[in-house]
């Protein structure tokens, strides 16, 4: 079964070629990988802005020290990684105040949609975790990364993924299905 | 889209959510980057050479800020680097120098960046030396974040990011200066 969406077989020719500074070989690659890339860096970042800067970084890492990749693995787990490093090291980065309004923002809307009880679809649930919560879950679930490749991306421990997954799931789990427990919301009324 | 997984690997099927389209082509930007980095050898010797200032320039500025830390009450390393206006005054005064210092260096970096970009949106167009200098610095940057990137934790990297980027703060420190004076003696 194909796990992830960077899951695409590099030719033997065009890596080579590419290891040569071939920009044409280059180009081949970035094209193949462009839409992965950039697709779990903004579902890391959560900003369109910055996924793309993200996405940019990563492949002129790449594409600087493709020469040391040693072919033991598939080339698209080797790309992957340097992607995922550099949205992990972006987050790292950002200013403490624009996470703050990020996460205000999000409470706020969160704290609306359980006001008038209704639930929110899957990808505004997603947004609204936090961006370490958000990243484990993805990392995990999605991209198929065991707890302790994760603990080891943020420089943390087995322990901490396994926790930040269990609390992601359930926190996506409550606004995907909406408040329970309120008597009077409006689906519970619809359906008496 | 990609294919659905096991329920119990990915329950609530988040692969199930479209992928992403990039906005717009990366690959000119890409590519630019690139060649530059190719042809940029000559660059990089006098990037180096700049760096190696801004060292210096840390250093003098560790040196002054200690001089006058000695004289105030003694503040915690995680609201030093927050509140205090010098962006090195949270290199002090912490129980676990390695970690605090790493971290502080986060802070530091972290809050030069929302200045930097505060200060850009408000600055005027710098002249030709001092643009390629923005060059260079950002050149800078940009390669030691691609360090960063493989080595997050690095404390040496860190440092120079900070570095690199007070250097840039001061370039447009400078410009708005100058700006300011233009405006005085209007």
């Amino acid at each position: 079964m194909k796990q992830s969406a960077f899951e695409i077989e590099l030719d033997d020719f065009t890596l080579a070629r590419a290891k040569r500074g071939d920009m044409a070989a280059c180009e081949k690659i970035f094209r193949m990988f462009n839409g992965p890339a950039y697709s779990v860096s903004f579902r890391i970042c959560q900003c369109r802005e910055l996924a793309q800067e993200v996405t940019q970084e990563a492949f002129i890492t790449a594409f600087r020290r493709i020469g040391q990749f040693r072919g033991d693995a598939p080339f698209w787990g080797w790309m992957r990684r340097v992607v995922i490093n550099h949205a992990i090291s972006a987050l790292r980065k950002l200013p403490k105040l624009e996470s703050v309004e990020l996460q205000e923002h999000h409470a706020w809307e969160h704290g609306n949609e359980e006001r008038i009880g209704l639930s929110m679809d899957l990808e505004s649930a997603l947004a609204s975790l936090s961006h370490e919560d958000r990243t484990v879950v993805w990392l995990h679930d999605v991209e198929g990364y065991s707890h302790a490749e994760i603990g080891g991306m943020f420089k943390k421990t087995e322990s901490f993924s396994k926790t930040r997954l269990s609390r992601a799931r359930v926190k996506l789990r409550e606004l995907i299905e909406g408040p329970t427990d309120v008597e009077d919301s409006p689906r519970k009324a619809t359906a008496l | 889209m990609n294919q659905p997984r096991s329920p119990q690997r990915d329950p609530l099927n988040l692969s199930g959510l479209p992928l992403i389209e990039p906005p717009s082509d990366g690959w000119p930007i890409i590519e630019a980057a690139l060649k530059d980095a190719a042809q940029g050898s000559s660059r990089r010797r006098y990037g180096t050479f700049l760096a190696a200032a801004a060292v210096v320039t840390l250093a003098v500025g560790v040196f002054y800020q200690q001089g006058q830390f000695e004289q105030e009450p003694k503040l915690d390393a995680r609201s030093t680097a927050m509140d205090t206006q010098g962006p090195l005054a949270a290199v002090e005064k912490s129980p676990e120098p390695q970690l605090a210092m790493l971290d502080s260096l986060m802070g530091m970096s972290q809050k030069l960046e929302r200045n930097l970009r505060l200060m850009r949106s408000g600055v005027g167009d710098l002249p030709l030396d001092s643009m390629m200098l923005q060059v260079e610095l950002q050149d800078l940057v940009a390669q030691v974040d691609d360090a960063l990137s493989l080595t997050p934790d690095s404390e040496e990297l860190w440092g120079q990011r900070v570095n690199l980027l007070v250097d840039l703060a001061q370039l447009y420190q400078g410009q708005l200066r100058r700006e300011q004076a233009q405006l005085a003696s209007l």
